[in-house]
């Protein structure tokens, strides 16, 4: 296979600027996630303490395998979006290692209001679940929890994806043989009492663990019944008496043990080692940071991406000299085949008929696809229009929709538009999306946004007879261009969970390769079309 | 000529006589015991006989089994090396017998020697200064009580049949000697079959100096100069230095000369040393004779240049020595010290177990290692525990000592605790160093040889980090393993907990490694942090870390499975990485259920114990009959019952209480 080369000058005064301007992009926001790793405040964390209770953090790092990965999801989960701030959205969720099986953990952080559900708590958590589901992995749910947040219960708990959900899943995927345990290290209260009733095995912890129906407020306020919340729905009561939990903890490091060894107990999945050994790719990762340029308008050489991503920078390039502004190619990472589409312009129609050709590819080929996003939309314009542009991009949308490989997407730079439907948005079900902290992400850009509405705008005064200065159509422009870079930024996408995180750049190569890991694991389907427009 | 030697002995010695006589072409005949099979001294020998269970009377103290190996194989002659028969005259005899050349003295010198008391009477016919003793075997009880009063305090009372220690007691005062008495008597007794007590004035600071004699059948004699073997514990020699420092030439010369004379006095032959004590004001006493090769030997041989087995080979086969005393010097200084298998922290008790890791340093001319056994040997608790001896040789003693560090600072050894880090700061000691040596230096200078907590917290963090860095190092095919400690948006993260053993407590500590690239880590225990950063892994497991950005430091490691042992700042520390495991809580549990109420309906058949009885853990307290199976029930751990609720053939319902109990407080 070919080794891309570069064209990178690292001694380039534009690349210094660019390296030391990302540089500072990760950097904050490596920054953000340590400040958010920490959960609630100080005081909370030693209240927690002080019950005999591990942090949510360290309950994860001591249940996975030691020593392994830990591929976190919606890091930034809740973040800015409620009056006040709920780091995570109140629990942790993510991949790791237990007892040599990969599992996704979801742990409730108690030290973040109680570890109440809020809205966006409920979709972090339903999200853990959906990709528990696509690639069958046993879910862990490390509960510590008051359940739904009651100010916020509308949002949380009447409609199709919310608290319910939770509940639908585990009966769903313990249908489907993939392993729910549910391991009770603090409240477990009302809806939440199902979390462990539903489990296929639970854990509960002396003295802290705790699960019922209602807790003793309600019961002296329904019956009159004075009970404490250890009687009520304790270890005990629950082992020795209701069956309600299998295993009695002493305590957090206890429970964590027993839910390994229920980990150990499930059967391996089918192998899942790489195809052939791994290659550090040829250029370092780090240049990664002087390729972006700060803004978006400015275009980049997808090609110098994927020297930075792929096994010893080697591509198997498809069409290199037809619709040359996606680039679709076979590639390696970490040893496991991908096979990437990268935008590497504007989408002709050309590129998108050879982009829906390389997924057929792939998809005859069982082998997983991978979108480098960078993308402001497809061509307009009337000779483009009258060439079919519009059914030659619902071609590649029907082959990204369809397409039954597992897909991974990472939004590089722009996605805007129909551009972020071919290019495998989250609407069609990639099983992982991350984006970097340079992307941006709107129906279109900021600009063409305020431009187009100062349009009609501007048509409808024109109308009217009146009239509308340079002055005033610029402070009409000014907020929509405000408001589409604010809801454009990653960091509010990925508060809203329309991503599994933002990540680092450099990190891309670590985070893909973790992700082919899982792909490889889980079990392949047939794929069938629609109707290709031809 | 000897032509094929026997060897009665295993270790060490074994192997160091074979080396002497293979050099000589002689063939080589070992014997062992049931675990010694597949030891160093079996497979260094030309031909190796299996003698019997490892318990030594049963193998290699059983006279009749080794002289018939012997005339199995042919042999012409037995080596007994030191310890197990080599003092003993009967087997010396027994080989006489059997037309076997036995490689020491006549059995009738072994005898003469072999009794402290006749060794003293007939040293004090040759004139030899000896210390006024008394023989206390020779005196009625009242005779004794009348000495009390007149002995000039202090005093030594000692096994006129022992050695090692055994049946010894200093007596301080009057008023102690009684008790001292009996003790002694009884302990000699015990150990020796021999309840004779030797009466001698006890020195306070005395210097243990031994002179090393020769005699040819001839009758021709040499002394190969001195050693000094002060420092001892508990009468055991740990440290050995040939010549005997700050002795001066006319002294060195007269002792010599009395050693050789004490030896001729009784018509000795072979390899001899004359045991003396050195007094604070130069004076000297004959102490003992010992009638063999001694463990020291190598540091007389590292100044004379010779080779002491080929020496008693020599005169085994009846040639004269070698050398003359004329032709005999003394050349620089010579140290050697013994590594054993035992615990400095828990009062040098011997221990046991399988050798997981042996390094040592490469023989030179300036540098020897004695030693008996291999990487995986297990070290059984039925020999004694010596690993090796550490001989060094330098033109000074300074330079000796300094050598000698080297080497030690060379030797690992994993498995099994050992004295290593007890004879570095031994060798480290000022008083050492300053040549205060007499038979009490450990008393007067005690050895600070365990880490102090500061270097015991950085070792924590240390051993933190190079878990995290060997374990970085692995290679793994899964993504998942390979990127160790991986997080997204942060450092990786490595928590660790780790156990470390002091002699009083066992210490547990949950630590968090943070790489931050290049080489850099960040460590943490609870509020404490330290940043290291590691030069890339060398060859053998040997790491620099800069710690703080100001300490540099380089050590080894060992690294078993969940055991790392740290050789660092002269000591070397071992740390047990512990995972999450469910088990110890189980126990727990399992011990904490109501093992007292009745598990299912059911007959009292029996009840085992009284109530208030002391029970110890797994103590059957009664016995249950349901559905024709009998369930025993137990106490789970040490304690008493208190009270009994039922008794033997009354009927119980499932969970009714049978008795209280207490557990031991």
């Amino acid at each position: 296979m070919p080794i891309l080369t570069t064209q990178l000058n690292t001694k380039d005064p534009i690349v210094v600027e660019r390296q030391q301007y990302n540089h500072n992009l990760a950097h904050e926001l490596k920054d953000k996630i340590k400040q958010l790793a920490l959960g609630g405040d100080e005081k909370a964390r030693d209240r927690h303490r002080s019950r005999n209770k591990l942090l949510p953090r360290e309950r994860v790092e001591k249940l996975i395998d030691p020593g392994t990965a830990f591929l976190e999801f919606s890091q930034l989960a809740a973040e800015n979006v409620y009056d006040e701030q709920i780091p995570g959205a109140g629990l942790i969720t993510g991949i790791g290692q237990v007892s040599g099986r990969l599992c996704v953990i979801v742990a409730n952080d108690a030290t973040v209001k109680g570890g109440t559900y809020y809205p966006l708590s409920v979709k972090k958590h339903l999200r853990a679940q959906t990709i528990a589901e696509e690639n069958e992995l046993p879910c862990i749910y490390l509960v510590d929890s008051g359940g739904a947040n009651l100010p916020h219960q509308a949002e949380v708990f009447p409609d199709k994806d919310h608290f319910g959900r939770i509940f639908f899943n585990q009966a769903r995927m313990s249908a489907k043989g993939i392993a729910q345990i549910a391991v009770v290290m603090g409240s477990c209260t009302a809806g939440g009492a199902y979390v462990p009733a539903m489990a296929d095995e639970s854990i509960i912890v002396k003295g802290n663990g705790t699960i019922f129906l209602a807790g003793p407020p309600l019961v002296k306020a329904a019956t009159g019944e004075e009970v404490s919340a250890e009687e009520l729905g304790g270890a005990h009561i629950h082992c020795f008496e209701s069956g309600v939990t299998d295993h009695f903890a002493e305590n957090d490091e206890h429970a964590l043990a027993i839910a390994r060894n229920c980990i150990a107990s499930l059967p391996l999945p089918s192998s899942s080692a790489p195809s052939q050994a791994s290659t550090a790719p040829k250029y370092c990762e780090s240049e990664l940071y002087g390729l972006i340029p700060k803004a978006l308008s400015e275009a980049f050489n997808a090609y110098e991406v994927i020297a930075r991503i792929v096994d010893d920078s080697k591509l198997h390039e498809f069409k290199a000299n037809y619709g040359q502004t996606l680039v679709c190619g076979f590639a390696h990472i970490d040893g496991y085949p991908v096979g990437i589409i990268a935008n590497n312009g504007i989408l002709y129609s050309e590129s998108a008929q050879k982009g829906a050709h390389f997924i057929q590819l792939c998809v005859q080929r069982k082998t997983p696809l991978l979108f480098l996003q960078n993308i402001s939309g497809f061509m307009v314009g009337k000779k483009y229009e009258a060439g079919g542009i519009a059914k030659h991009g619902a071609k590649l949308v029907t082959a990204v929709a369809c397409a039954d490989v597992p897909k991974l997407t990472v939004i590089i730079g722009g996605s805007f538009g129909a551009g972020n439907y071919g290019m495998c948005g989250r609407a069609y079900e990639p099983r992982f999306l991350f984006a970097w902290p340079n992307a941006r992400i709107s129906v279109m850009g900021g600009e063409q946004a305020a431009s187009v509405l100062a349009q009609v705008k501007q048509e409808q005064m024109e109308k009217n007879q009146q009239n509308w200065s340079e002055e005033e159509i610029a402070a009409f422009k000014a907020p929509i261009r405000q408001r589409y870079e604010e809801e454009g930024h990653p960091y509010y996408a990925s508060a809203r969970l329309w991503d599994d995180g933002v990540i680092d750049p450099i990190q891309t190569r670590d985070v893909l390769a973790l992700c082919l890991q899982v792909l490889a694991q889980s079990p392949q389907k047939d794929t069938k079309y629609g109707i290709f427009r031809m | 000529m000897i032509k094929r030697l026997l060897i009665a002995n295993r270790g060490e010695i074994a192997c160091r006589i074979m080396r002497s006589a293979q050099a000589r072409g002689i063939h080589c005949v070992a014997v062992y015991s049931e675990c010694d099979g597949n030891s160093l001294h079996v497979k260094q020998a030309n031909e190796a006989h299996y003698i019997g269970e490892n318990a030594a009377q049963k193998s290699y103290l059983d006279i009749s089994k080794i002289i018939r190996v012997a005339q199995f194989s042919q042999s012409d002659a037995i080596h007994p090396g030191y310890g197990f028969l080599s003092e003993n005259a009967d087997f010396a005899e027994a080989c006489e017998k059997a037309g076997i050349i036995f490689i020491g003295p006549p059995a009738s010198a072994m005898r003469q020697m072999g009794s402290k008391i006749k060794a003293k009477k007939h040293i004090a016919k040759a004139n030899i200064p000896l210390l006024e003793g008394l023989d206390l075997s020779a005196l009625s009880p009242q005779q004794i009580q009348k000495k009390i009063p007149t002995l000039d305090y202090p005093v030594l009372l000692k096994a006129s049949a022992g050695g090692g220690g055994k049946g010894m007691r200093i007596v301080e005062n009057e008023s102690d000697f009684q008790n001292a008495f009996q003790r002694a008597q009884s302990e000699a007794e015990k150990s020796f079959g021999d309840k004779a007590l030797l009466l001698e004035k006890y020195l306070t600071e005395p210097r243990h100096v031994e002179v090393q004699v020769f005699i040819d059948q001839q009758g021709n004699g040499a002394y190969l100069f001195d050693r000094d073997c002060s420092i001892q514990r508990r009468h055991q020699k740990i440290i050995e230095e040939a010549p005997a420092p700050l002795l001066d030439e006319t002294l060195r010369k007269t002792m010599g000369e009395c050693a050789l004379q004490a030896a001729n006095c009784i018509h000795y032959i072979g390899a001899g040393t004359i045991e003396f004590l050195l007094d604070t004001d130069q004076k000297f006493y004959f102490m003992e004779m010992n009638t063999r090769l001694q463990v020291e030997h190598p540091v007389s041989e590292f100044i004379t240049g010779q080779d002491f087995v080929a020496w008693q080979l020599d005169i085994a086969e009846g040639k004269p020595l070698p050398l003359q005393q004329n032709d005999l010097s003394s050349r620089g200084h010579s140290i050697e010290v013994r590594l054993y298998a035992e615990d400095p922290q828990k009062d040098f008790l011997p221990s046991t177990g399988k050798i997981t890791q042996l390094e040592f340093p490469q023989n030179s001319d300036r540098v020897r290692v004695d030693t008996g056994v291999c990487e995986s040997d297990e070290i059984s608790a039925f020999y004694d525990p010596l690993l090796a001896k550490i001989i060094s040789h330098g033109k000074s003693r300074k330079q000796a000592v300094q050598t000698l560090l080297v080497a030690l600072e060379q030797t690992k050894v994993s498995g099994v605790k050992t004295n290593l880090d007890y004879l570095k700061a031994l060798l480290r000691s000022e008083a050492f160093n300053d040549v205060k040596l007499s038979t009490r230096f450990l008393e007067t200078y005690p050895l600070v040889f365990t880490a102090s907590e500061e270097v015991l917290d950085t070792a924590f963090f240390i051993a933190s980090a190079v878990f995290y860095l060997l374990e970085k190092g692995l290679m793994n095919p899964s993504p998942w393993k390979n990127k160790t400690g991986w997080r997204l948006n942060q450092p990786p993260c490595f928590p660790i907990t780790l156990h470390h053993a002091t002699p009083n407590k066992l210490i547990a500590k949950s630590i968090t490694v943070r790489d931050l690239g290049q080489n850099q880590l960040s460590i943490h225990h609870e509020d404490k942090a330290l940043t290291i950063s590691a030069s890339p892994l060398g060859t053998d497991n040997n790491f620099q870390f800069l710690i703080n950005g100001k300490n540099a430091i380089s050590f080894s490691v060992f690294h078993h499975e969940n055991n790392l042992t740290l050789h660092f700042c002269n000591y070397s520390l071992t740390f047990q990485r512990q995972t999450l495991s469910s088990d110890l809580f189980q126990q727990k549990q399992n011990a904490d259920r109501n093992f007292n109420s009745a598990p299912m309906n059911g007959r009292i058949v029996e009840i085992h114990c009284s109530a208030k009885q002391t029970l110890c853990a797994g103590s059957p307290i009664l016995v249950m009959e349901a559905m024709k199976m009998e369930h025993i029930i137990k106490a789970p751990e040490a304690g008493q019952v208190i009270e009994f609720h039922t008794q033997a053939d009354s009927f119980v319902e499932e969970g009714e209480l049978l008795f209280t109990f207490k557990k031991k407080s």
